[in-house]
């Protein structure tokens, strides 16, 4: 079933895997650390450090584990859509929560 | 009948039907999940400041557990890339570990749902406040492990972790002082609400990956006999849905357990 190029191409690719392995592993750590040992202060700062991380980890997950950097264009195009709807519903959530549109502080008439 | 474009790509696409179907269905996943998060958003941004409960859940054991899900996200990658280079004793035994480390997230998770049902809020009749776990009951005495106060708030607002975590002892309270009990399960407060929907909805994701890759790794696997190409898709397209298991962890896990 496969041929010797193909093989060659598996075993580069399991080489790159196993890379992605160790900085997700690290990324973990260092985001446990972060939070757990060194209690940093700013409610809002410890959100971004703990998601930014997140973010890095998803993409080497997404980019590379899932082969999207390297997938063909009708996935791409299919993600194109679930972005903007996604992104789109936050939106609204936020959106909805701000100020005068406060959800629980009733409808003005 | 024989369905086309199994193990082949198709030519428009470019890609083999499964692996599409798989991408529609990660992308309906997506909004399922986003949805969710949203309604985590709006619960935590609606929260009165400083007041959205931090440190209730075991952060070493979150971490543990997703460690054991990137691993497991590696090892079914080398299952997939064993049966690309014609191995299909090392997809056997990469996949089983991927399996068991499915098993073992899903047993940790178990352990942490358990505690929380066993994790009690205590309203004195005095006005103490306990956020404690029963140690033993002894007829009219019940012996509680936790944190003591007299300051209503003080269990619940954000920055006070640290003191209710180091500042844990024994508590020893008739049943006849207790005005209310109730335990940190999904009716608790918002914040086990929504704990509980997000990870229980995860695990079941979980269970339905075991589901599937068990019967890759054992009935299934007879097609790798008659049309390895095909196998070697489904393990493929049963490893995309793994990684975006392991990918919606990677946000639960700061989300709930570290922010």
């Amino acid at each position: 079933m496969s041929n010797n190029s193909d093989s060659h191409e598996v075993q580069k690719q399991v080489r790159s895997h196993l890379r992605i392995f160790v900085a997700l592993i690290v990324f973990t750590l260092v985001n446990f650390i972060v939070s757990y040992f060194m209690h940093v202060d700013s409610q809002t700062a410890s959100v971004v450090i703990a998601l930014g991380i997140a973010l890095v980890e998803a993409f080497l997950v997404a980019g590379f584990m899932m082969h999207l950097t390297t997938e063909r264009k009708i996935v791409h195009i299919v993600l194109v859509f679930t972005v903007f709807f996604f992104t789109a519903m936050m939106y609204l959530i936020l959106w909805a929560n701000r100020g005068d549109n406060r959800l629980g502080h009733g409808v003005h008439v | 009948m024989d369905i086309p474009y199994n193990s082949t790509a198709r030519p428009d696409t470019g890609l083999y039907n499964a692996k599409v179907g798989i991408w529609l269905f990660l992308a309906s996943e997506v909004m399922l999940f986003g949805a969710l998060f949203s309604s985590y958003i709006l619960l935590r941004v609606s929260a009165d400041p400083g007041m959205w409960p931090h440190g209730l859940l075991n952060v070493p054991l979150g971490t543990l557990n997703t460690f054991i899900l990137i691993t497991s996200s590696i090892t079914a990658v080398m299952g997939w890339a064993s049966l690309k280079m014609n191995n299909f004793a090392g997809f056997k035994k990469y996949q089983g570990i991927t399996i068991l480390l499915a098993i073992t997230f899903i047993s940790i998770k178990s352990y942490e749902y358990w505690d929380k049902f066993h994790h009690y809020e205590v309203h004195l009749k005095n006005g103490h406040v306990l956020d404690a776990h029963i140690e033993k009951q002894e007829g009219d005495t019940i012996v509680f492990h936790g944190y003591d106060t007299a300051d209503v708030d003080a269990t619940k607002i954000t920055h006070g972790w640290q003191d209710r975590q180091i500042n844990r002892h024994e508590i020893e309270v008739k049943k006849s002082e207790i005005a209310s009990i109730d335990n940190f399960g999904p009716s608790h407060s918002p914040f086990t609400g929504i704990y509980f929907v997000l990870t229980g909805l995860h695990a079941l994701h979980i269970i339905g990956g075991i589901i599937v890759m068990f019967y890759i790794w054992g009935p299934g696997s007879i097609m790798w006999r008659t049309d390895p190409e095909r196998f070697t898709n489904r393990a493929e397209v049963a490893g995309l849905y793994w990684h975006f298991v392991d990918l919606v962890w990677i946000f639960l896990f700061p989300v709930l357990y570290l922010t």
